[in-house]
């Protein structure tokens, strides 16, 4: 069954129905039982009794931040498939995982909790520079070509790998389990501060991917034959890549290494929607984001020993489902 | 009239290594020329300088009489369109959508879909016979489809310049003979001029108003099919006896090889 | 024989037999490694039987706890090596340091030449464990799980270093300790706050049923709320936290353990918050299975005693517990 047009058409509403869903059953799922009464005077009437403020401080901003999370992971993966010409591409290929490791794990591990406000900053400045100098390294006078922006991510990414080891081994052992729940991806970090300072940067980064679209159409051509149908090449890619970089190293900052949503996703809303990128970038984000709220849902009500690392959830569960999703369009992808 | 493309003794090479000296080749409106050589004479790289992708190391190119820097990248896609090596299959792309990408130059990132662009998009479709493949994905069809595909978005793109590299390396002669017919209406309705480098000794003789024959990194001839395709030339250039007349039925300059293993040259 | 030779003898008798009667039924009711008795031979945690001909001169110990029952025990002079963490009592920090506790360094120990390694099945890997025990070193291996089995440990340690007697009387000391805790919660009608034992503030990390802090907590007389929660130590979310509303919470202090941030604090509905009741105990006291552990139980039930009294003075507060 190939995309029609008709097809297409019903997905988006689906998908946004989906991400609604989504982030009204995670509001509902939790160990204080709130009712849809006591919900509702919260949000709307405003009262401060115990159910009102854990859905207002703790489930909803949780909620957003997944599925601003989610969103973002997801776009960004399709703009580094693009940029890489390479369907194995992820948000984290690039030096932006290892970065804002070292970064977070810098005041994670060595700073005391006072200093914890300035984790998502590190991180971020960690995954930036990083970024930065993967791009660097892997630019020549040519302009830069995916198989070295590749290559300069591995061996940067290495690097910073060996530097992380070195962190963990060098640190107060009370201080380990934090930093390997931040490794594995963590919502449960989501203030509604978090959410707000988070929100202008996933806006923005989504946005400008989406006026990059037909160039990111353009460059899965090739850079020869993008450059001959009219792109100014160097200056797309250069683009996309550091936009694609600030979402990811954001939304890192915030929640740690969710790994699996920028990979995979993509080919979901690949297979949904096509390839082409007008379409592509907006339902990339709202299945991404609807993928990681029902993820950390159930990340948080699946085991009876506590909450699961929600990046083990998302592999868990995910890979199943879109192995599924690929499998049945066949040859599409 | 004035030549719309031309390269002035243009020269480049790698290192000490030369590719191309002193080439100068003209196109002009209306006209398509043929861009003959065997294999590692230069002919891809003086399509990548033509098309502005190279810069030479010596010589000039001029588009319609100015230098391509001097064109914004759109401007000079819609200019000139070069039909080159196999698009992408890791993605899933539709033929549509494949054909459909060569009308940026006239939309930009934020232009809308306009009415001409779908009616440019069908006719390149129509004419390279892919109107029933468009839903397909450019992985599923074969490697001379997807080439019929590269053609139709060049096609598409309605630049004023073609430059087409083997071009019909995977068709088969229907194939073949259907593009070179395409180009000549393209050439004779839209006036555009088109420089096909290929293998078709015969085929571009039928078609071809002039040729530039190019060996070793030079050109070797260059003018009417009459003046270049004698079997001096085509020993010189590749190393094969050949017996050249004219096709009693077509009247165009027919090369047929005789037996005996290609001398090194 | 004449009357007064019989009384002789039959006082010769008595005197040399009684005692020995006196020392049989002694070896009969008292556990058969009581007696300071070289050779011996002795299973350990792991069913090993482990032979000594005599009181072991050079004994390393691949454990603080067990280095602190070493020195409980008085045979501190006999200590060759111990773990870098070994920190308590202070002399124990002076010792040549082998490695780690999941690290030691079979060769340094090798180094040493011991006659007897005290070990643990609960951190010290199996395999080093074993490359010493194939270098003829023997290994005995501790594993309590429980308090009493702590107190067991302490015996048999006593017996395996030749200090049984005072291996016996450590113990001893050590449950009445207890003794008195528990007595202390059954006597009265106290009410049974609920309390969350933390081995980590960022992210919540509470230990659950199975563990010792779990054990201490309700010989104290506190009902442990992770103790529902499966596994042992599971990780708690600050709507986990709210939901369960712990009236006391004890933080397991180690490096890198801090307070609970201020954005876990400010949830007053939490009483422990609420009231300020969040205690910080030594880490080592209630992570190691040794004797100090009853240092803990009396700290934690003090403040759960304290917290008791301070509910009689403002019965108004909310809170677990019956009543």
């Amino acid at each position: 069954m190939t995309a029609g047009g008709k097809r297409s058409g019903a997905v988006f509403p689906v998908l946004a129905a989906a991400l609604l869903g989504a982030l009204v059953l995670s509001a509902a799922t939790g160990p204080v039982s709130i009712s849809p009464r006591a919900a509702f005077d919260a949000i709307f009437r405003g009262t401060d009794d115990t159910p009102g403020r854990v859905l207002l401080s703790l489930r909803l901003p949780r909620a957003l931040l997944g599925a601003l999370v989610g969103g973002a992971l997801a776009s960004s993966g399709v703009a580094f498939q693009a940029l890489l010409r390479n369907p194995l591409a992820d948000p984290y290929i690039l030096g932006v995982s290892g970065g804002a490791a070292v970064g977070a794990l810098t005041v994670a591990l060595f700073l005391s909790a006072d200093a914890s406000p300035l984790l998502p900053l590190c991180a971020f400045g960690g995954a930036a520079l990083a970024a930065l100098a993967v791009f660097l390294l892997a630019r020549r006078r040519s302009g830069v070509s995916p198989e070295r922006l590749i290559l300069m991510g591995v061996v940067v990414g290495a690097f910073l790998n060996a530097v992380i080891m070195l962190m963990v081994t060098l640190s107060p052992p009370g201080k380990i389990p934090g930093a390997l729940y931040w490794l594995m991806g963590d919502l449960g970090l989501g203030t509604p501060r978090r959410v707000a300072v988070l929100f202008p940067y996933v806006a923005l980064g989504t946005v400008l991917l989406y006026l990059l679209s037909r160039g990111l159409d353009l460059l899965l051509l090739g850079d020869h034959a993008a450059f001959q149908a009219g792109l100014s090449v160097e200056r797309v890619k250069t683009a996309t890549y550091l936009t694609a970089s600030l979402l990811a190293g954001s939304v890192v900052a915030v929640s740690g290494l969710i790994g699996f949503v920028g990979l995979i996703v993509p080919h979901g809303a690949r297979v949904l929607v096509g390839s082409g990128h007008r379409r592509l970038l907006p339902a990339s984000f709202l299945l991404g984001g609807a993928f990681l709220v029902l993820s950390d849902t159930l990340a948080r009500v699946a085991s009876p020993a506590g909450e699961l690392p929600v990046g083990a959830v998302t592999a868990l569960a995910g890979a199943p489902f879109f192995l599924h999703l690929l499998r049945r369009n066949g040859g599409r992808s | 009239m004035n030549p719309v493309l031309s390269a002035r003794g243009v020269g480049f090479g790698y290192g000490d290594r030369d590719i191309l000296r002193g080439v100068s080749v003209d196109l002009f409106p209306g006209e398509v020329t043929i861009l003959l050589g065997p294999n590692g004479a230069g002919k891809s790289t003086l399509i990548r300088i033509l098309s502005g992708i190279l810069p030479p190391r010596e010589g000039e190119v001029l588009m319609c009489g100015r230098p391509p820097g001097e064109f914004r990248r759109r401007e000079m896609a819609r200019l000139l369109s070069v039909v080159g090596q196999d698009p992408p299959v890791d993605f899933p792309m539709t033929v549509q959508a494949y054909v459909a990408l060569g009308r940026f130059p006239h939309q930009g990132f934020f232009g809308g879909t306009s009415k001409e662009d779908l009616e440019q998009v069908e006719r390149a479709m129509e004419k390279t016979e892919l109107t029933g493949l468009r839903d397909r994905t450019l992985a599923e069809i074969s490697a001379g489809e997807r080439q019929r595909a590269t053609v139709a978005r060049a096609i598409a793109q309605g630049a004023r310049v073609m430059l087409l590299d083997e071009p019909t390396a995977f068709l088969d002669i229907r194939h073949r003979v259907a593009f070179y017919e395409i180009v000549t209406q393209l050439k004779e309705t839209c006036g555009i001029a088109a420089l096909v480098a290929s293998h078709d000794l015969s085929l571009c003789a039928e078609y071809g108003e002039r040729i530039v024959l190019l060996s070793g990194g030079t050109v070797a001839a260059q003018g009417r099919p009459e003046e270049v395709l004698t079997p001096g030339n085509v020993h010189a250039a590749y190393g094969v006896a050949v017996a050249c007349d004219r096709n009693p039925a077509t009247g165009a300059i027919r090369v047929t090889p005789l037996r005996g293993m290609p001398t090194k040259n | 024989m004449s009357g007064r030779v019989r009384i002789d003898v039959a006082r010769r008798f008595l005197a040399g037999f009684l005692p020995a009667v006196a020392l049989l039924a002694s070896a009969i009711d008292r556990p058969a490694f009581a007696a300071d008795r070289f050779p011996l031979a002795l299973k350990d945690d792991r069913g090993v039987t482990v032979r000594l001909a005599a009181s072991p001169r050079r004994i390393v110990s691949l454990a603080p706890s067990l280095t602190e029952i070493v020195f409980l025990v008085g045979r501190e002079g006999s200590l060759a090596g111990v773990t870098r963490y070994c920190n308590f009592p202070p002399a124990a920090a002076t010792l040549p340091n082998i490695g780690g506790v999941s690290d030691p360094d079979v060769e340094r120990i090798v180094a040493l030449s011991p006659d007897l390694v005290l070990c643990t099945t609960d951190g010290n890997p199996r395999e080093k464990v074993r490359a010493l025990e194939e270098m003829g070193i023997p290994c005995f291996a501790v594993a309590p799980q429980n308090l009493d089995a702590v107190f067991t440990a302490i015996e048999r340690v006593g017996a395996l270093l030749g200090a049984a007697d005072r291996g016996i009387a450590e113990a001893a000391a050590l449950r009445r300790r207890a003794q008195r805790v528990r007595a202390a919660t059954r006597g009265t009608d106290a009410a049974s706050p609920n309390v969350l034992f933390v081995v980590s503030t960022a992210p919540v990390i509470a230990a659950g049923s199975g563990t010792f802090m779990d054990e201490l907590v309700r010989l104290a007389g506190g009902r442990n709320v992770a103790a529902r929660i499966a596994g042992r130590y599971p990780r708690l979310s600050v709507e986990d936290l709210v939901a369960a509303r712990p009236d006391v919470v004890f933080v397991a202090g180690m490096t890198g353990v801090e307070r609970f941030p201020r954005e876990v604090t400010r949830w007053k509905e939490v009483p422990a918050f609420r009231e300020e009741a969040v205690v910080t105990l030594d880490g080592d006291l209630v992570t190691r299975p040794g004797p100090r552990m009853v240092t803990a139980l009396e700290r934690i039930s003090a403040a759960l005693a304290a917290w008791r009294e301070k509910r009689v003075k403002a019965p108004a507060a909310g809170g677990g517990g019956k009543r």
